[in-house]
């Protein structure tokens, strides 16, 4: 597949460089602004949640009380002021449709705007989607088709409900509470997200993807997302994410748990492309996002795969804790930034099992006056009999006013791990730019070209659909990089 | 570029009250998360006190340290291009001295605060016979506190034996900087040596001017607790630097061999290769930034750590960094930890070779290679601490 | 009229004059062949041809049918025919073979308000052409240039020109890096590819291309300038004495 020519035309249509800026104008529900335990008691009521889950949230926000922001990362921001924002937001709606039917038809024409047709008949045969507006889930296709082979896949609030004894069980286990300042506000005040369950033994007969819509203003998005792959189960699940086009900055802190067990696979993929501000670095998406996987069952595998060109802020590790001997962990990413863009990502591959194996390949562009940073670690605890950990991370530089950082933690306490890391950071070069200009491919086409190329052992990771999406928009996020 | 003039007297006196506020790092600093200095931190240490004696017959081109505190100046003996003077008597270095140290740095502070005097060392000319350091230990609960500052003129060209031994459980906080004129050049091999009782907090500032190439190496080899902190600045073209490092732990020593390379100037280069073995509950890191500003085009960046595990209870971290401003660069760090490569060990056995000499044959060509391409005396001086490591290895 | 024309071109690369005064005029269906030892400004000239940044022409003039390409980018210039066989390619890579080849093929499609070419006619096409060339399939499945040889490298310049259809080649240096089976093989496709109007400029150091690839005019460089032109027996008149008589002169 190539983004090419396709690509430019892409961008040649795009009205504003951030297609998908719009509002949708639908009555809101919501929270006033502000944090406090008033706040999160209308949120678990809003849920209709039980007392459990209540007292789990007023934990992680006394938790979270006490905690500083973390100011470890390369990234500068204001202080956010964590009062000023709604914590509950959704379209008004008489009950939880059940039904496509029941759904706001606005918001169905937002999907579709998005390239998210709802209805089963219209959409990519074979993705079950769960559509996220702010804090609520709108639909949750194939559902039954899912149920068929046992696959639970709903939105989380519902899974509280219907699932308690699951989500008690593992809700918190992989990323506990008080993990991270962004992870116990998160656990206080998270407000939707899916939640997927494969029993036993079954391949799960589709791809399952949570499409994330901000839309009201003012507000952070919360999600929660949680999901649990049963002894030699499979899921391919993707996630994207799109917001208006506003001057104030909004937040967004997710927080991801997967646990997989014996022969389980859980492949994660992301398609982030949030509002990232305007050229000037106005408004843009924060997005400070904890996602962790914990193999616990022998020989299961996690993968991460990521695509992140969009929020002004990005803070994101999704990490492995490998325990099951023989576990497998990946990370593949690519994280592009341009104009004022502030990428701090990476991953943490903690092996604790016996002869684990991860691999790490992240591929980091920064353009404009942006900066990106891969922050890594690695740790090869002293059980990790003949573990194995490679890691290679490429930086590219397009224009002399950005940065590009390279910041692994590696650790080892067993003898017979072995851990390799490799990292470059160069930029286009001018012979591979002419080459392909020569050839009569504009600049901008030829960048596309090449930046994708570094991309391309990322790229190739990702489900075919989404592949090819994700090709348009490093394009899309170059534009106006080189001229 | 001309710094503010501040003297020795002010500089240390600056440095005192700043350790005073300050204290010692702990875990929390950055800079200081893998290595734990809480036994430096809980003992009691007197600034060695001792003066040193004229010697009967000194050496060319050898300055004697006891504890830190070196032998009276008109004892000492040079060859033409060696002048060298109390850092207290030279306002000029002492001031290049106030302006190298970095801010909030706690060890340079605590060097500085109970530093007597220093040398202030000019090197006006090529100098073939390398000027020997010797630094000599002894005691419980001393802190040796030497401070020397070399300007290399323009041109000028000198290699330093750097060598600190000795026993007692004292800390030595040795803090030097170098100063490399347009074209000059230092070839600075160290060896750590000192007796697995003792601590030492070693930092080196290294400037660089145009053209000028800095070679530093080291040994690890001694000390309970021994870290080693170089930064470099690389502040006019076409500058040349190289550190490369060694460090062997075992028992429950720690080894820190930190850098920085700042390259704030085009077409500079800097090259770093740090090879460490650990045995038993050893614990080392090695931790090494590169930083490329905006202006530094050009910029050649390359480092490349290797540790050996030899035991079940040793630890490894490693944190390589790269922070890059400029786009035209060439950047980029390797890593790996692991044991010994099973297929050199059979080929090696297949061969007839016993497991422990194939083992001990590996460990040395892994560790020597570091310095191997490096010129006599140097390589020798520095492949003998290696080879007596290794060797007091396999008698334990 | 004439399909490239070279008028009094001076270039340089920063302040350092390196053409000074190049003439050279090429019509439809001529080969050209220009010689030179190395630093005559062989490279320079093809580089200001195809119009790479840091390559400024301080005078004179180029126009491919008779208009004036100084004002163009390099890709303006390669998509109104303009074709540069590179010394030596640039490897580029993650770059699918395939996807570079269809994305320059459309560049000039579009350019010509042309429906963008089928995707698995092109792949047919590209195999024609790629067999013609003793191209392997697997090597069209690679990343651009990556870990092709010396000749793989060349041929692939030349399936590029196929598949291109320019109106002015220019082959630098071709024949360096190839043994005699390569050569023949690289001199047979381009001998192929001329049709009627194409125009062909040689850029070469040795003799030994020009038994394959027989110029209407051999041009010899020297220093920046043109010193002397001929017919094919000019370039072995070189291969006999050298350069050396030729340099004199300048």
């Amino acid at each position: 597949m190539s983004a090419t020519a396709e690509t430019v035309r892409q961008v040649e249509e795009a009205t504003g460089k951030y297609k998908y800026g719009f509002v949708t104008d639908i009555e809101v529900d919501k929270a006033p602004k502000g944090l406090n335990e008033d706040t999160i008691r209308m949120i678990s009521a809003k849920k209709e949640e039980p007392e459990w889950m209540l007292e789990w949230r007023l934990k992680a926000y006394q938790v979270w009380l006490k905690m500083d922001d973390p100011d470890w990362a390369m990234l500068h921001y204001p202080p956010i002021d964590y009062q000023d924002i709604h914590y509950y937001a959704a379209p008004k709606m008489a009950e939880q449709p059940k039904s496509l039917d029941e759904v706001d038809p606005e918001l169905l024409r937002t999907y579709e705007k998005l390239g998210i047709p709802l209805h089963e008949q219209e959409m990519l045969a074979g993705v079950a989607v769960d559509a996220v507006f702010d804090s609520v889930s709108v639909a949750t296709t194939f559902r039954e088709k899912l149920a068929e082979s046992g696959v639970i896949f709903c939105p989380i609030s519902e899974a509280i409900r219907t699932h308690p004894e699951l989500v008690k069980a593992y809700i918190g286990s992989v990323v506990p509470q008080g993990d991270n300042y962004f992870a116990a506000l998160n656990s206080a005040v998270f407000t939707d997200g899916s939640f997927v369950y494969i029993p036993k033994g079954v391949r799960c007969p589709m791809e399952l993807s949570t499409y994330f819509r901000i839309n009201e203003q003012n507000t952070g998005q919360f999600e929660r997302t949680l999901i649990i792959a049963e002894e030699g189960s499979y899921v391919s699940y993707l996630e994207g994410c799109t917001a208006p086009q506003r001057d104030e900055n909004q937040l967004h802190a997710a927080v991801v748990e997967l646990v997989t067990m014996d022969d389980a696979e859980i492949k994660y993929s992301t398609v982030q492309n949030w509002y990232p501000g305007d050229e000037n670095g106005k408004g843009g998406i924060y997005n400070f996002v904890t996602k962790r996987g914990a193999c616990r069952g022998a020989r299961s595998k996690i993968s991460w795969t990521q695509v992140e060109t969009g929020s002004a802020i990005t803070w994101k590790y999704p990490s492995c804790i490998l325990q099951g001997d023989g576990s497998v962990g990946e990370f593949y990413s690519v994280a592009v930034t341009n104009n004022a863009q502030q990428a701090d990502t990476g991953t943490k591959m903690i092996h604790i099992g016996a002869n684990t194996t991860s691999t790490i390949i992240s591929k980091g562009i920064s353009a404009g006056r942006s900066n990106n940073t891969y922050r890594g670690l690695v740790k090869m605890m002293p059980g990790a009999e003949n573990a194995r950990n490679f890691t290679q991370c490429d930086s590219l530089l397009v224009g002399d006013q950005c940065g590009a950082h390279t910041v692994p933690y590696i650790t080892s306490r067993n003898p017979s791990a072995k851990v390799e890391h490799e990292a470059t950071t160069s930029r286009i070069s001018e012979d591979q730019l002419f080459y392909c200009l020569q050839r009569g491919m504009a600049t901008e086409e030829a960048v596309s070209l090449i930046v994708n190329g570094f991309c391309k052992e990322v790229m190739k990771e990702l489900p075919m659909e989404f592949a090819v999406e994700a090709q348009k928009l490093i394009g899309i996020s170059l534009e106006g990089s080189v001229g | 570029m001309p710094h503010d003039v501040i003297s020795f007297e002010r500089l240390t006196a600056d440095a005192s009250s700043r350790y005073a506020k300050n204290g010692w790092p702990s875990s929390k600093d950055e800079a200081w998360r893998f290595t734990n200095i809480n036994a430096i931190r809980s003992a009691q240490f007197a600034p060695a006190e001792a003066s040193l004696e004229p010697l009967s017959s000194p050496e060319d081109n050898v300055i004697h340290f006891i504890n830190g505190v070196y032998q009276p100046i008109d004892n000492m003996s040079f060859n033409d291009g060696i002048h060298c003077e109390n850092l207290s008597q030279n306002t000029a270095l002492s001031s290049a001295l106030a302006a190298a140290v970095p801010d909030q740095h706690k060890v340079a502070d605590f060097a500085l605060a109970y530093a007597r005097d220093g040398l202030a060392i000019t090197i006006d000319q090529p100098v073939a016979k390398p000027l020997q350091l010797i630094f000599d230990y002894s005691g419980d609960g001393v802190s040796s506190h030497p401070v020397l500052v070399f300007k290399i003129m323009p041109g000028a060209s000198l290699t330093i034996l750097e060598e600190h031994k000795g026993e007692g459980s004292g800390l030595s906080a040795p803090l030097m900087l170098f100063c490399l004129e347009e074209g000059a050049r230092l070839n600075h091999a160290r060896r750590l040596i000192e007796a697995d009782s003792r601590y030492h907090l070693g930092l080196n500032l290294v400037k660089q001017q145009a053209k000028s190439v800095y070679h530093g190496d080291m040994v690890m080899a001694g000390g309970d607790i021994s870290r080693s902190e170089t930064q470099v600045s690389l502040s006019e073209a076409d500058a040349q630097s190289y550190l490369n490092a060694v460090y062997l732990g075992r028992d429950k020593q720690i080894r820190d061999v930190t850098s920085r390379i700042d390259h704030d100037a085009p077409d500079c280069q800097s090259f770093q290769r740090i090879h460490g073995v650990l045995d038993n509950q050893a614990k080392a890191v090695f931790q090494g930034k590169v930083k490329v500003e905006r202006y530094a085009q050009k910029t050649d960046g390359n480092q490349m750590s290797r540790t050996l595990i030899l035991s079940r209870q040793a630890e490894a971290n490693t944190k390589p960094e790269l922070e890059i401003y400029a786009d035209d660069v060439t950047c980029s760090h390797g890593a790996t930890i692991g044991e010994l490569d099973d297929d050199q060990l059979f080929y090696l056995m297949s061969r007839g070779i016993s497991q422990d000499a194939a083992r001990q044959m590996l460990i040395e060509a892994f560790l020597v290679d570091v310095v191997d391409e490096l010129e006599e005396p140097q390589r020798e001086w520095l492949v003998a601490p290696i080879e007596q490591w290794i060797k007091s290895r396999v008698t334990t | 009229m004439p399909l490239l024309e070279i008028k009094n071109l001076h270039a340089s690369i920063g302040d350092k004059p390196i053409l000074k005064g190049i003439n050279l005029t090429i019509n439809p269906s001529e080969i050209h062949a220009i010689m030179g030892p190395n630093g005559s400004g062989k490279s320079t000239l093809s580089y200001v041809l195809a119009g790479r940044d840091g390559y400024e022409v301080t005078d004179g003039d180029i126009c491919l049918d008779g208009q004036s390409v100084l004002e163009m980018e390099a890709d303006e210039r390669a998509r109104a025919g303009l074709f540069l066989a590179f010394q030596y390619p640039v490897e580029l890579p993650g770059v699918g073979g395939m996807s570079f080849l269809r994305g320059a093929v459309n560049a000039r499609r579009i350019e010509a308000r042309l429906d963008e070419i089928d995707q698995i006619a092109f792949v047919k096409t590209v195999r024609e052409a790629a067999a013609k060339l003793g191209i392997k399939d697997d090597m069209l499945k690679r990343a651009v240039n990556v870990g092709f040889s010396g000749g793989e490298k060349k041929r692939y310049e030349i399936l590029q020109m196929a598949l291109l259809e320019p109106r002015m080649a220019i082959l630098d240096e071709t024949d360096s890096g190839l043994d005699v089976d390569a050569l023949r093989i690289v001199s047979e496709g381009v001998n192929a590819l001329k049709t009627d109007d194409i125009g062909v400029l040689v850029i070469t150091h040795y003799q030994r291309l020009l038994d394959y690839i027989i110029p209407d005019h051999v041009h010899i460089l020297a220093d920046g300038k043109i010193v002397k032109s001929g017919d094919k027996t000019l370039a072995l008149e070189v291969e006999k004495t050298g350069y050396g008589g030729f340099i004199d002169a300048a």
